[in-house]
């Protein structure tokens, strides 16, 4: 029978021993929300690519047909300073439309961000080994900032292959061992709580600004009627290429009305 | 701030991501307001779908909403689901205001819409429906569409009104739609209308409503039982139904307490009238003794509580049916004041018709018991019971009818002439597999040369769905039949709807059109080979169809809104506003 030695613990450990398992909590809670955010983000993004794609283009196509409608006009009128100005400000909004949508042809018309569960472990993981807040080290602080930026950039793409890679590629340099003894260790684990929390507060923060943005407001709508089978984007496209179709119209008699006189 | 500062914030950089270029984010914000503009339209047509609703208790708003539907317009193809759900009020009120009792509407449209309210209601709709959808095939499609991606509730209200307009060609849509149902609600009424297609078993389907309607925890469920039970499935039997109104004034509760009047009053009647604003009703003649007892009782005592007598007669046995009769005679007798204005009165007088009419039906039973004798029938007993089981047969007493074909089929098994009367009367009772069976074993034995009896069958077996059979039988019958021209033309007209339902619409066509041509006169089949071209494709020809349809009987009420609906679809809208009476303002 070994006999077996406790050794009292000084209030310090003791303290510090509370407040490394509260880190633990609070780091493991940070993993979660960057997920969240970081999906939140991708799912925003994807939406707004289709939406661009599906009705934004359209929405370019009707004003390029209004601008040349104004300009029509403006060009008849010379003297009249109203047409001028519709069509130089219609002009102005179908430039603007256009900016908008210059990719947009480029995107896939029935995209969305729907991650798989593998996926999101592995974002989930790098953000529980890597993140930058679970460090003091400035320097170990930027290199995990930009691996962070990284692995932000594969989830969104959708990219586990590198999110194995980068996952398999990190190396945890020791941590440089500031000041000796528990009194210190408890400043060093009290100090990354607040950077811990403070991150936290900044994610719910976005997250809530995201929630109330007028792409998510949208992005609702279209959820919500496709939860009734409707496709609302596709009603909204449809809509606008009968407005298309009429301006086009409208455009042709006009220069029909031109050769005539 | 040194790195040892506890104060210093640690900069909080989030990793870059690509945030919305203000181009992209005006477009968005372009798009959102353009749905809250749509959106606002879609919760006009909510407000103007709920009053159209309404239609049964106030024809003014209806037709007013009506009115607000031709001036908003055509509505843009946005919220699809909105145009769909307020079609479908229109479908209903459309529908509805075929039933809706003409006074009503003739006090409240009054001067404003003269002519006959109930016409000129329905064209006002017509012609808000073209002016909203332009071209709709058929008013059932709608209903279909609106079971299909319709809300929860408009699924469920849809599949009520399927079931109820017996809209066969949405059985398989129903089907679907339970295999598809998690919801309690939508699967009861779903089985509720495939009752009504006859293809649930409709007293196992009316049973269980009652329970729900009586016991169900689930509020959504009872509610939902309660409303439909006032709408019996057409072939539910009498017993079921008798039974359903003992169990459901075993309660006290006012809702069932009202439900039970009605069915007492209305759905379950000895004359086989039709009650308004519902299907058929279910003759009293058809329930057994045991249950026409109970059902006199509840009766009795609804009457007792309605005309306020139950004080003075509280503890009258309710089997003393003379005693019974005299107490209700005597009111109706005593009162010159009952003229039938409210609601109630009306109930009142009803409750007390079908109380004295149960009472009858049970004395002649009673008496009828006593004439019989139990001896064994000889062979001149046994031509007595054929004469008498046909005085039942033709009465419509068909329980009594069957029992006695029953007893010739004991004695003479090979009777054919039973078998088949005994089938006449089990597809009159709903009861179609055994009646199919009965026809095929009387066909076999003595009638396979008969046009009628084929005939008979076919009908039968096309109620029953099974149409591939149906248009053999049909086939069979036109063979037969070169000499009956009323059974040649029938059979023509019915085997021409089997094939149009089963989509061979060339055989359709060309059996409406031999139709057509035996009998020029008949406005029925003018509108049949009409909608069978129509669901061709052949408009023009179908219009002109409709249209003699509508010469030879102009209120046609199928061709008028075929023709209206054809016309609409070739856009000729002008055509429609002449047809329904107004000018396209």
């Amino acid at each position: 029978m070994s006999k077996q030695i406790v050794r009292v613990k000084s209030p310090e450990e003791e303290e510090l021993e509370k407040k490394r398992a509260q880190l633990a909590q609070l780091e493991s809670q940070l993993a979660e929300r960057e997920l969240d955010l970081a999906t939140l983000r991708a799912e925003l993004a994807a939406f707004e690519r289709r939406y661009l794609r599906v009705v934004g283009l359209r929405y370019a196509q009707l004003d390029e047909l209004e601008a040349e409608i104004a300009e029509y006009f403006a060009k008849r009128q010379p003297k009249d300073v109203e047409a001028q100005q519709r069509a130089h400000s219609a002009r102005a909004q179908a430039r603007e439309s256009t900016e908008a949508t210059g990719e947009a042809e480029s995107f896939d018309e029935t995209e969305a961000f729907v991650p798989s569960e593998t996926l999101k472990r592995l974002y989930h993981d790098i953000a529980r080994r890597m993140h930058p807040d679970m460090t003091d080290d400035p320097e170990e602080k930027k290199r995990r900032h930009s691996i962070m930026s990284e692995a932000t950039n594969a989830y969104e793409r959708g990219d586990e292959a590198r999110l194995r890679e980068i996952f398999s590629d990190w190396e945890s340099s020791p941590e440089t061992v500031k000041g000796e003894g528990a009194g210190a260790d408890l400043v060093r684990v009290i100090r990354k709580i607040a950077q811990v929390e403070r991150r936290l507060q900044a994610i719910a923060a976005q997250i809530s600004q995201l929630g109330e943005s007028e792409l998510q407001h949208l992005k609702t709508q279209v959820d919500e009627a496709g939860e009734e089978g409707r496709d609302l984007l596709a009603e909204m496209a449809e809509r606008l290429a009968g407005q298309i179709d009429e301006a086009r119209q409208r455009l042709s008699e006009l220069a029909r009305t031109e050769e005539h006189q | 701030m040194t790195r040892d500062d506890p104060t210093n914030p640690n900069p909080l950089i989030p990793w870059p991501h690509r945030e919305l270029t203000p181009q992209s984010a005006a477009l968005v914000r372009r798009g959102l307001d353009d749905l809250t503009q749509a959106k606002a339209t879609a919760d006009r047509i909510d407000e103007l779908a709920a009053a159209l609703y309404r239609i049964s208790t106030d024809p003014r708003a209806c037709a007013e909403a009506a009115m607000s539907i031709i001036e908003l317009g055509p509505i843009p193809n946005l919220w699809q689901g909105k145009p769909t759900e307020l079609l479908w009020a229109l479908v209903i009120t459309v529908r509805n205001s075929y039933e809706t009792g003409t006074d009503t509407m003739r006090s409240l449209l009054g001067d404003d819409y003269p002519g006959k309210p109930g016409e000129q209601l329905r064209r006002l709709l017509m012609r808000a429906l073209v002016s909203l959808v332009g071209p709709i095939a058929d008013p059932a499609d709608a209903v279909i569409a609106a079971l299909k991606r319709g809300k929860l509730g408009t699924r469920i209200e849809a599949a009520g009104w399927l079931g109820k307009y017996e809209i066969h060609k949405a059985a398989g849509r129903l089907r679907n739609a339970l295999d598809g149902s998690t919801d309690v609600v939508l699967t009861m009424v779903l089985r509720y209308a495939l009752a009504w297609l006859a293809l649930e078993d409709p007293d196992r389907v009316y049973s269980e409503m009652v329970q729900h309607a009586i016991t169900s925890s689930d509020e959504r469920l009872r509610d939902r039982c309660r409303y439909h039970l006032f709408d019996p499935p057409r072939w539910v039997s009498a017993d079921t139904l008798g039974r359903s109104i003992r169990l459901l004034a075993a309660h006290e509760d006012e809702q069932l307490a009202s439900l039970v009047t009605y069915l007492l009053t209305y759905a379950f009647s000895g004359s086989g009238e039709a009650s308004p604003g519902t299907g058929p009703t279910i003759p009293l003649d058809h329930c057994s003794d045991p249950v026409l007892d109970d059902i006199i009782s509840v009766a009795f005592e609804a009457f007792l509580c309605d005309s306020g007598l139950l004080d003075r007669h509280q503890g009258v046995d309710p089997t003393d049916y003379g005693r019974v009769r005299q107490i209700a005679e005597d009111w109706w007798h005593s009162t010159g004041r009952v003229s039938g204005e409210s609601d109630k009165e009306r109930g009142l007088v009803m409750l007390y018709r079908r109380l004295v009419q149960m009472i009858q039906t049970r004395d002649t039973r009673a008496g009828r018991d006593r004439h019989r004798t139990p001896d064994t029938p000889s062979p001149r007993a046994t031509h007595a019971t054929h004469e008498l089981a046909f005085s039942y047969l033709r009465r419509g007493q068909l329980r009594d009818a069957m029992r006695e074909y029953r007893e010739i089929l004991r004695e003479r098994p090979e009777d054919g002439t039973a078998h088949f009367n005994l089938g006449q009367a089990l597809r009159q009772t709903g009861r179609f597999d055994e009646a199919i069976a009965e026809f095929r074993h009387a066909l076999a034995l003595e009638f396979s040369t008969d046009s009628e009896a084929h005939y008979n069958l076919a009908n039968t077996l096309k109620q029953r769905r099974l149409l591939d059979q149906a248009a053999a039988e049909y086939r069979e019958a036109l063979r037969l039949s070169p000499a009956l021209p009323d059974t040649h033309v029938k059979s023509r007209v019915n085997l021409g709807g089997v094939l149009q339902e089963t989509g061979d619409l060339d055989g359709a066509i060309n059996e409406f059109r031999n139709a057509v041509r035996l009998a020029p006169d008949s406005p029925d089949a003018h509108c049949n080979l009409g909608g069978a071209l129509n669901d061709k494709g052949e408009v023009d020809e179908a219009i002109s169809e409709f249209r003699e349809a509508l010469r030879l009987r102009p209120n046609h009420d199928l061709a008028f809104v075929s023709l209206a609906s054809a016309l609409a679809s070739k856009g000729l809208i002008d055509e429609v506003a002449k047809l329904v009476g107004r000018s396209p303002d």
